[in-house]
């Protein structure tokens, strides 16, 4: 990646800023933790079952989750149980908990004021369909009863039931309503499973037309993209994955190829007598109209599959008679894989790349938003309102047409950030902007942009960002299509059972919540429906002023964060007539891997607190590692979205700020400040984030920062903290592997650490092990333990690689070796050239003027209790 | 050819007299007293066939010309005109200008003349004798052989001579004045009539001695046994003896024969011209001057010429005389004998043709018959001939005639079998020697001078050093003395092996692109699979070699590339389906060497119809289609091959259906219905000359069943040196078996691509204008991405200034091509014709199917801007303008009463008439038909201009009974339903269709023979002629593969019959009968001579 001296440089700049005005104060703040004083339980075979998720690698954080466990026993202990049908004990534990949504306060300022002063801002992170198996009841096969408009939220256990009335009252607005007549048998004896307190989550399988004629439900629909402007290496790498992928796929999943380059070569499956394709030019930008005429395919955009087709408008011109206009166009370009297997193999056989020239000096010719565009537009005309992926390889930057990032001309580098910044990237702006359309083009269709880059190039995901965010799609980004971060990656997305990523479709989040509560908006992986509401916020986050949302694309593992806002009526802050308690319900209708549509209500309550001077129960209900993952993605939105502003800066003085109000300290008393255990690793976090890739953007390209941002904004909390503060583990013969301080101090020679970056997870062989492992020892069969070390790390990372998507890029090195940089940048510098001299041997230094850990936080202090 | 028997039946009376011997007598007197107002020059049979005779004749009116130099003219010529009297060998001086040699013949054409005169319009021959006087005068050299013979005929005419004789003195003098209009005074007071006509009589008559056989053979009764023996026998009299005289007389002589036979021709009309004329001439000119003979003698000319005309004439000479006066005294309208009215003859003998002899240029024979070019200097008449056979020297002199100047320039025109092969020269790098002014290439004309270390340029004049290689010394003629030894100095024509400085780049290898048409419409009508079978079967034909390279699409509301490397598993199709902006879908691999790809594309082609068996889509993207396929041969050119079945209706160039609206508006009558003749918009054109700029030629082949608006269409073949066939109603029956033929002519023929053509010409005339199928983006070069064997360019000229009587004016025609081997070349086409200031040598010297087919592209040319009426009505003056002023200039001296035709256009009025019925000019009929026949005509040659009007009509049903000595094909009939009966099979063909009219009550037994039925009910209208045991059938087949031959055409063969539409448009084609849409040919002629009689009062 990049050299750790870049690092350095940069982040000596940055500390300036907090150490402006700072007296140096000697000692790190004895209230700092140990990050990483968990020993991380080693999963074994059997308890994979959890899903990945609960191989993660348990952070520090991962303490604060008691918090969930305190406030739901409260509930259950007050609400009257039945047996619990299948739960709790079975599933592992969720650091999100069951109903994985973590707030980064549990408890309500009840004022705008108390609620700025909080500085990190009141946010949910939501996973919409985590795992379907911790929850406390199987989906229940009937529709779910809706508190009355404009309310609509969905029944829930925090409703009051009087059973006498057969009447419920919706604790968010209040209202009154009656149960219908099928819930007649309800009684205290007799709760339907949607009242059961630890059913705060639960889900609903939605039938579809008439009740016993449900129809198949539509097959997943796979549309390849795939760049043949490579190398021709590049491409037979592609080939074999195409190729696994393809056996993959159940036989009745639709599948359907375009290849581009120069021209974006549209296949038709269906077609036996020979290889036919259909060509579109890459500079003309075309509209979805025109695209569905060009394939006959205009009439076709009114049916879904499987459902009676509107009939033909008589007057509508039918612009291609040779296929019925009903969704012809569905077999000749897509077809289950059952059917076209032959056809694709011969296809992928003669796939060669591009065959247009490529003159001297210039890049080759590559149309990558026309191939979108046609895609995009096939899907339409074919699948539209259904879950369908385009599945899109690139192998580098698109140069001609809609889309385009950069000119032929290899005298003109690729936008880099500082291009962007300076306003010098002429062709950013108007990708974007196209990018933009195709989003809401799919968006409006349900369907998904799944993006795999694999070039030494960039390939535009900044601008292709947009399209790929907005439709819940997947991305990955690598070197080569021969790497194994893009091999494995792209297979995992077609396996099912296990490793199944449950790729759902369609979805759809709706918000209620309590009436002093507004939405700002969401960032992640989603769009706004722009259903504005009462519950809409004045000011806007990501995506706002709207009370639901569209993910066409969503999985187990796609997180969402809410931003709210306090905004007390007049009313409602007269003392006495408050409710103690407020509630947020998530409303989530998606289709499902098997292909029904469900609804999963999440339905959360928490405590409004009083007064400015109860801090207390604030601070009780922080939840540091959420709050560090809000803050970075936040800050990233920011950086995006405003032009000059000083992410570092900004980050500190909400440190700052934090610490001042939160902290515990005698004022102008550097000495005396500590903080509470729920703030502990804030400041590490946040000291580890101003050096990460999201706020240090400068050493990367444009694209990967874009890839970067948005794995944080869709990845769940526990693996968003890994990318901001990675985690290490230590494995030697002295002790059990365990975790230690990400610090240069933890290199040793007979030590081999274990990096988790998210990204990529390192191997760092001290340099002894080195010394011992080239000389082969770990084949004598007398070192036997040594080999069991060798191995250790590896079955660690393994491990992690294999419950991650993307997969990370797996480094083993050796100390002082080139590779050593994926770690030594990840690492606090408390040892650096500076301080070589009391570095005992065998240990290691860092060549940077970055300020250490330790500096850091005695700025902090020293500010924190300034006046 | 021998006389259809049923032309002799009737004419016989007339003619009986002429075949015999002297068809003059007998057919002249009957014919004069049938033409009550038709009086013919008559040269020999000037149109059909006549033109060789034609040429004879110009023997004689070099003579002619002699005499008027004496006359007073005084021309220098005179003593040439000696030698003439002298000896044969004379006639060589004579030629420098017959002028001069006329005085002595002068007199005696005037003599006979007179007789033909004498006979009916004394006067009006005098007139014309001054011009024809002049050509009379060469006759009396001729007389004298002819003399001999031909003397008793004439006799007869001599008396009429009489009158003439007055005007003979003058005529010598008023031939060459004649032209201008003073002579005429000077002739004006003997003749009494204008001076000048004074002189064409004189040729009037002699030709009229001539017509008068010739007239006998006219009628085709008599005439035809007459012609043949004469012209048999003739030619090779001429060839020995004559051959110097008539060489030149033989040049100019036919028309001098044309002008004189107007005067006596009415003869002529009788009988066939051809055969007396030779006669008529001769003795004309013993009697008189001979001027009248010289006239006839023409005929023969282009073969005969060279061979004493004694000889020859000796034999007709009698026949001559007779039939002239007979001919020209037509007085009564009324009194119009429809079988002595003028009517081509088929001729059958094959003749010599040399291009220049003694130094002159000799006259062509008849673009339709068959003739064996030598080239000695004058490129042959098959690669270019100009209208007039004598350029005018002044402008105002060629408007007076109201003749175009025109040249028909056919570059890769056919050879016949027997011709010389064009030599091939190469002058290394240094490239071919041309003018440093003009730019010109070196040729026959150049004239070295200095011991050769300069040479003029014959078109501009401008001197040139000649480069150091190239000096050679003079012989004591001024030649060069190896002038004989390269091509270049001596071959009218010759190829030059193109240098660096004619590349631009490497020369294109052959490229043909197919597209195919595979929308519903065109795969259910079985259009597609006929064109893939065709060209499956045709890529055999293709030139052979590496460079040879090919390529396929197909076409619906898409278009459908294929790549057909040889490599892959399947062939590959990529659709384009923006038909909006079109693109090409792949780099390379679409077109491939054909050796690389045959079998993959043959088995594409035979999967092609099954793969689209199902295609509902209706739409057709022709347009868009095309361009796309010009954007996969941009880089090298090529042929463009599309299979169009229906009006495109999608995509860029697409058309709506105009037919529709058109109807409408000519219900309503106005509205200018001929704007849906023209091209909806510039689309088309745009694509065009993007096609053209990048050497893609485009053909298109429309197999359709409905309106395709060939109008807009046409636009892109026309542009790009291609053409548009036209199969209506395709029929998947009979149709697949001529679209493989066309196809297959299209890509077999002599072609070339990538080429420039400019015609070059003397100082004093200049290019005017470019008729034909190509693009032209400069004002003096036209651009031809192909130009094959069938394609003939129209070349107009104006005067800039005067041109020197004396000298000759050059034509030089430069063509720079790629062959279909990849070599470039540079083929040159010379001619340079004598100039004259005589109106009436301007008329002897016409050339009828020439001007004719000027005629014809000017019309098609006009259809679409103006309305039908106003066109025919333009066709009718044209003709009507050149003959009055041939009555007033050249045969004034002939009562009013009188309709007196210029021999060698005698059949103008006929074509003129034919042209008005035809399909382009009718008022009824399809868009798209008329459409087609418009594009058709802009590239058409000069041989089917004619046919394509007035075709050929010949009974099928009796071919068995035929002597196998007879020619292949049987004489054809007259065009009128009297020749037509119902008991008969009959062939009507136009080079393009071949209608067969079956009769109503025809025997059983040949529909057996011929067709395979046994009652006509059976018999289907799509007919695929088989070849049945029999030998009737074996003798149709025979007789229709040789027509295919001739027309180099695969006829598309409809059965019609009567009291059906088919029958209709058979009738349409019978343009001597009185239809709706235009006067029978008497009525006409009667039409005409009201008209000019009115103009001249």
């Amino acid at each position: 990646m990049h050299d750790p001296r870049d690092l350095i440089h940069r982040f000596s700049l940055n500390t300036s800023a907090v150490s402006a005005s700072a007296a140096s104060s000697a000692s790190p703040s004895p209230k700092c933790p140990n990050p990483n004083r968990k020993t991380k339980p080693k999963p074994t075979p059997t308890q994979q079952n959890t899903k990945p998720r609960a191989r993660e690698t348990p952070r520090p954080g991962t303490r604060t989750s008691p918090i969930f466990p305190q406030i739901s026993d409260h509930r259950i202990a007050s609400t009257p149980m039945a047996a619990d049908p299948s739960t709790a004990g079975a599933a592992a534990p969720d650091p999100d908990g069951p109903d994985a949504v973590r707030l980064t306060w549990n408890a309500f300022p009840r004022s705008k004021v108390e609620a700025s002063r909080c500085v990190v801002p009141l946010a949910a992170a939501i996973s919409p369909v985590r795992s379907p198996e911790s929850l406390a009841s199987p989906p229940l096969p009937y529709p779910p009863l809706r508190c009355k408009p404009p309310c609509s939220a969905l029944l829930n256990p925090f409703a009051r039931v009087d059973f006498a009335a057969k009447i419920w009252i919706c604790p968010i607005c209040y209202s009154r309503n009656h149960f219908p007549p099928h819930y007649s048998a309800i009684s205290e004896a007799n709760v339907p499973a949607e009242l059961f307190p630890q059913c705060s989550t639960i889900e609903y399988i939605v039938p579809t037309g008439v009740p016993g004629s449900q129809p198949a439900p539509p097959p997943p629909v796979f549309l390849f993209v795939i760049d043949t402007c490579v190398i021709e290496e590049e491409l037979e790498y592609v080939k074999m994955s195409m190729r696994k992928a393809v056996a993959l796929l159940p036989e009745h999943a639709l599948v359907g190829l375009v290849t581009f380059g120069t021209q974006v070569h549209l296949h038709e499956l269906g077609f036996s007598d020979l290889s036919k394709l259909y060509v579109f030019r890459g500079t003309k930008e075309m509209s979805k109209e025109q695209i569905l005429d060009q394939l006959g395919l205009a009439g076709a955009g009114a049916g879904r599959p499987g459902f009676p087709k509107m009939p033909q408008q008589p007057g509508a011109p039918q612009i291609n008679g040779m296929h019925p206009p009903a969704n012809a166009g569905v077999s000749r370009f897509l077809l289950p894989v059952s059917e076209c297997e032959c056809t694709l193999s011969t296809l992928l056989d003669e796939l060669q790349p591009d065959q247009w020239p490529v003159e001297t000096g210039n890049r080759a010719i590559r149309c990558t938003g026309v191939a979108l565009s046609v895609a995009a537009g096939l899907l339409g005309a074919c699948m539209p309102g259904t879950g369908a992926r385009i599945i899109a390889l690139l192998g580098g930057p698109c140069t001609e047409g809609p889309g385009m990032i950069v000119s032929k001309d290899l005298s003109e580098p690729v936008r880099s950030h500082k291009d962007l910044d300076k306003d010098a990237a002429p062709h950013f702006q108007k990708a974007v902007k196209f990018y933009d359309g195709l989003a809401k083009q799919l968006v409006s269709q349900g369907h998904v942009l799944d993006v795999f880059a694999s070039a030494l190039d960039q390939v535009g995901l900044a601008e292709m960002k947009v399209a790929i965010e907005r439709t819940g799609g997947l991305v990955v980004l690598s070197e080569s299509f021969g790497h194994s971060v893009f091999k494995d990656s792209f297979k995992r997305i077609f396996e099912g059972g296990e490793q199944s990523l449950d790729l759902s479709f369609n979805g759809t989040l709706e918000i209620n919540c309590s009436k002093d509560i507004k939405v700002q908006g969401i960032i992640g992986p989603c769009t706004s429906l722009e259903k504005k509401g009462a519950l809409c916020a004045d000011t806007v986050v990501g995506q706002g002023n709207t009370t639901a949302w569209k993910m066409c694309g969503l999985d187990r593992n796609t997180s969402l964060t809410v931003f709210f806002d306090v905004s007390p009526s007049e009313r409602s802050s007269q003392p006495g007539h408050q409710n103690p308690d407020l509630y947020i319900q998530f409303v989530t209708s998606y289709q499902h891997p098997e292909g029904q549509m469900r609804i999963r209500v999440t339905t959360i309550c928490r405590k409004w607190v009083d007064g400015s001077t109860n801090t207390e129960e604030l601070v009780e209900g922080f939840d540091q590692e959420t709050a560090a993952v809000v803050l970075a993605r936040y800050i990233s939105l920011k950086m995006e979205m405003e032009e000059e502003f000083d992410a570092t800066r900004w980050l500190d003085r909400s440190l700052i700020r934090l610490c001042s109000r939160f902290g515990d300290y005698r004022k102008d008393d550097p000495s005396s400040f500590s903080l509470h255990s729920n703030f502990s690793l804030f400041p590490q976090f946040m000291f580890n984030l101003r050096r990460s890739q999201f706020v240090q953007v400068f050493n990367n390209s444009p694209d990967e920062t874009a890839y970067f941002r948005m794995l944080l904004n869709r990845e769940s909390i526990t693996n968003s903290v890994a990318m901001i503060q990675p985690s290490l583990i230590s494995f030697s013969f002295d002790s059990p592997p365990s975790p230690v301080f990400l610090d240069v101090a933890s290199i040793a020679a007979d030590r081999i650490l274990l990096l988790d970056a998210y990204f990529s997870v390192v191997i760092f062989h001290g340099m002894t092990i080195a010394q011992w492992r080239n000389m082969g020892y770990q084949n004598q069969p007398e070192h036997q333990q040594f080999a069991q070390l060798l191995q250790a790390p590896h079955e660690e990372a393994q491990i992690i690689i294999k419950g991650r998507f993307p997969v990370p890029r797996l480094v083993v090195c050796d100390q002082h070796g080139s590779q050593a940089r994926f770690l030594l940048a990840k690492l606090n510098p408390s040892a650096t050239y500076n301080s070589a001299h009391d570095v005992p041997p065998g240990s290691d230094i860092i060549f940077t003027d970055d300020v250490s850990f330790q500096v850091f936080c005695e700025h902090l202090q020293r500010l924190a209790v300034q006046s | 050819m021998s006389s259809s028997p049923p032309q002799q039946s009737r004419p016989p009376p007339p003619f009986a007299a002429a075949p015999p011997q002297n068809p003059t007598p007998a057919p002249a007197f009957p014919p004069s007293s049938a033409f009550s107002n038709l009086q013919i020059s008559r040269g020999p049979a000037p149109p059909p066939g006549a033109p060789r005779s034609g040429l004879t004749p110009q023997a004689a009116p070099p003579a002619g010309f002699p005499s008027r130099p004496s006359s007073g003219m005084g021309i220098a010529a005179p003593p040439a005109v000696r030698p003439f009297p002298g000896s044969p060998p004379a006639p060589v001086p004579p030629f420098p200008r017959a002028q001069a040699a006329s005085p002595p013949f002068g007199v005696p054409p005037a003599v006979a003349a007179a007789p033909a005169v004498a006979m009916q319009q004394p006067r009006p021959f005098g007139g014309p004798p001054p011009g024809i006087g002049g050509p009379p005068g060469a006759a009396p050299p001729f007389g004298g052989p002819p003399g001999s013979a031909a003397a008793a005929p004439f006799g007869g005419a001599p008396a009429p001579m009489s009158q003439p004789q007055q005007q003979p003195p003058q005529f010598g003098a008023p031939p060459p004045v004649a032209m201008m209009s003073q002579p005429p005074p000077q002739f004006g007071v003997p003749p009494g009539v204008g001076a000048q006509p004074a002189a064409p009589p004189q040729f009037g008559r002699p030709a009229l001695s001539g017509p008068p056989a010739a007239a006998g053979i006219g009628s085709s009764q008599a005439m035809p046994p007459s012609f043949g023996s004469q012209q048999q026998q003739a030619p090779p009299t001429f060839g020995g003896p004559a051959p110097p005289q008539f060489g030149r007389p033989g040049a100019q002589p036919p028309f001098g024969a044309a002008q004189a036979a107007p005067m006596s021709q009415q003869a002529p009309f009788m009988g066939p011209l051809r055969g007396n004329a030779p006669a008529f001439g001769n003795a004309p000119w013993q009697t008189q001057g001979a001027g009248s003979g010289a006239m006839q003698p023409p005929m023969r000319m282009p073969g005969m010429p060279p061979n004493t005309l004694g000889q020859g004439m000796p034999p007709t000479t009698p026949t001559m005389p007779y039939s002239p006066h007979a001919g020209t005294q037509v007085s009564t309208p009324s009194k119009i004998d429809p079988n002595q009215i003028p009517r081509p003859m088929a001729e059958t003998s094959v003749i010599i043709f040399e291009t220049r002899q003694g130094g002159q240029a000799a006259i062509p024979p008849a673009a339709s018959s068959e003739f064996i070019v030598k080239d000695t200097g004058n490129c042959s008449p098959r690669l270019m001939r100009c209208s007039v056979n004598q350029i005018p020297c002044t402008a105002d002199l060629l408007t007076t005639s109201g003749m175009p100047l025109s040249l028909m320039v056919q570059p890769f025109s056919l050879p016949h079998p027997s011709e010389e092969p064009i030599q091939l020269v190469d002058f290394g790098d240094m490239g071919p020697i041309r003018c440093s002014r003009c730019k010109a290439y070196i040729n026959p004309f150049m004239r070295f001078v200095d011991q050769g270390r300069h040479f003029i340029c014959n078109l501009c004049g401008h001197s040139n050093d000649t480069p150091r290689e190239y000096i050679c010394n003079l012989g004591p003629d001024g030649r060069r003395r190896d002038a004989d030894d390269r091509p270049e100095l001596c071959r009218g024509t010759v190829e030059f092996v193109a240098s660096k400085e004619f590349l631009v780049r490497d020369p294109m290898p052959a490229v043909y692109f197919f597209l195919i048409d595979v929308s519903m419409n065109a795969v259910q009508t079985g259009a597609t699979a006929a064109a893939c079978s065709a060209i499956s079967q045709a890529i055999s034909d293709l030139p052979e070699g590496p460079r040879t390279m090919v390529g396929i699409a197909t076409y619906d509301s898409a278009i459908h590339f294929y790549s057909l490397k040889r490599a892959q598993q399947q062939p590959l199709m990529l659709i384009v389906p923006d038909v909006q902006d079109v693109y090409t879908p792949l780099q390379k691999d679409l077109i491939l060497p054909v050796s690389e790809c045959r079998e993959n594309l043959e088995q594409l082609l035979e999967s092609i119809p099954t793969m689209f068996e199902n295609n509902r889509v209706a739409d057709s993207a022709f347009g868009a289609a095309t361009k796309a396929g010009f954007l996969a041969m941009k880089s090298t050119g090529g042929k463009l091959l599309v299979f169009q079945s229906v009006l495109p209706s999608l995509g860029v160039g697409s058309l709506s259906a105009r037919e529709a609206e058109g109807r409408a508006n000519i219900s309503t009558s106005d509205k200018e219905p001929h704007k849906l003749l023209q091209p909806v918009d510039k689309t088309l054109k745009t694509m065009a000359l993007e096609f053209a700029e990048y050497q893609v030629c485009v053909d298109v082949f429309l197999t359709t069943q409905s309106y395709v608006d060939i109008a807009s269409i046409s636009v892109v073949p026309n542009t790009t040196g291609g053409r548009v066939y036209y199969y209506y109603p395709f029929s998947a029956r009979s149709d697949p078996a001529k679209l493989f033929n066309d196809l297959r002519w299209n890509i077999s023929r002599p072609q070339g691509f990538e080429a420039v053509m400019r015609v070059r010409c003397s100082q004093g005339l200049q290019v005017q204008d470019y008729f034909g199928n190509f693009c032209k983006r400069v004002p003096t070069d036209i651009d031809l991405p192909s130009i094959d064997s069938d394609k003939t360019i129209m070349v107009t000229f104006k005067h800039d200034d005067k041109l020197q009587e004396n000298s000759e004016c050059g034509f030089q025609c430069a063509l720079l091509y790629t062959n279909v081997y990849g070599q470039r070349r540079i083929r040159v086409m010379n001619l340079s014709l004598p100039c004259t200031n005589m109106l009436s040598n301007l008329f002897r010297y016409a050339d009828l199917e020439t001007q004719f087919a000027c005629f014809l592209k000017q019309a098609g040319n006009g259809i679409p801007t103006s309305t039908l009426l106003h066109i025919r009505e333009e066709v009718t003056n044209t003709c009507i303008n050149i003959l009055q002023s041939y009555r007033k200039y050249c045969a004034s001296v002939t009562s009013s009463g009188q309709l007196i035709l210029p021999e060698a256009l005698k059949l103008l009025p006929l074509y003129t008439l034919a042209l008005i019925k035809s399909v382009g000019l009718r008022n009824e009929g399809r868009l798209d038909d008329r459409s087609y026949w418009i594009s058709l005509v802009s590239s058409i040659s000069v041989s089917l201009a004619v046919p394509m009007v007035f075709p050929r009509l010949i009974p099928i049903h009796d071919l068995t009974s035929r002597g196998d000595d007879d020619s292949l094909i049987p004489s054809p009939l007259m065009l009128n339903s009297e020749n037509t009966h119902e008991d008969g099979v009959y062939l009507l063909e136009n080079g393009e269709d071949g209608l067969i009219y079956v009769g109503n009550v025809v025997d059983p037994t040949i529909l057996q023979q011929m067709f395979g039925v046994s009652s006509l009910a059976a018999l289907p209208s799509q007919v695929v002629l088989e070849q049945f045991d029999n030998e009737l059938s074996r003798k149709v087949n025979e007789v229709i593969n040789e027509i295919r031959r001739q027309r180099c055409s695969y006829l598309r063969l409809r059965i019609c019959r009567r009291g059906e539409p088919s029958g209709d448009i058979f009738r349409s084609y019978l343009v001597e009968d009185k239809a709706p849409g235009g006067p029978s040919y008497v009525e006409f002629l009667v039409h005409v001579h009201r008209q000019i009689q009115s103009k001249l009062t």
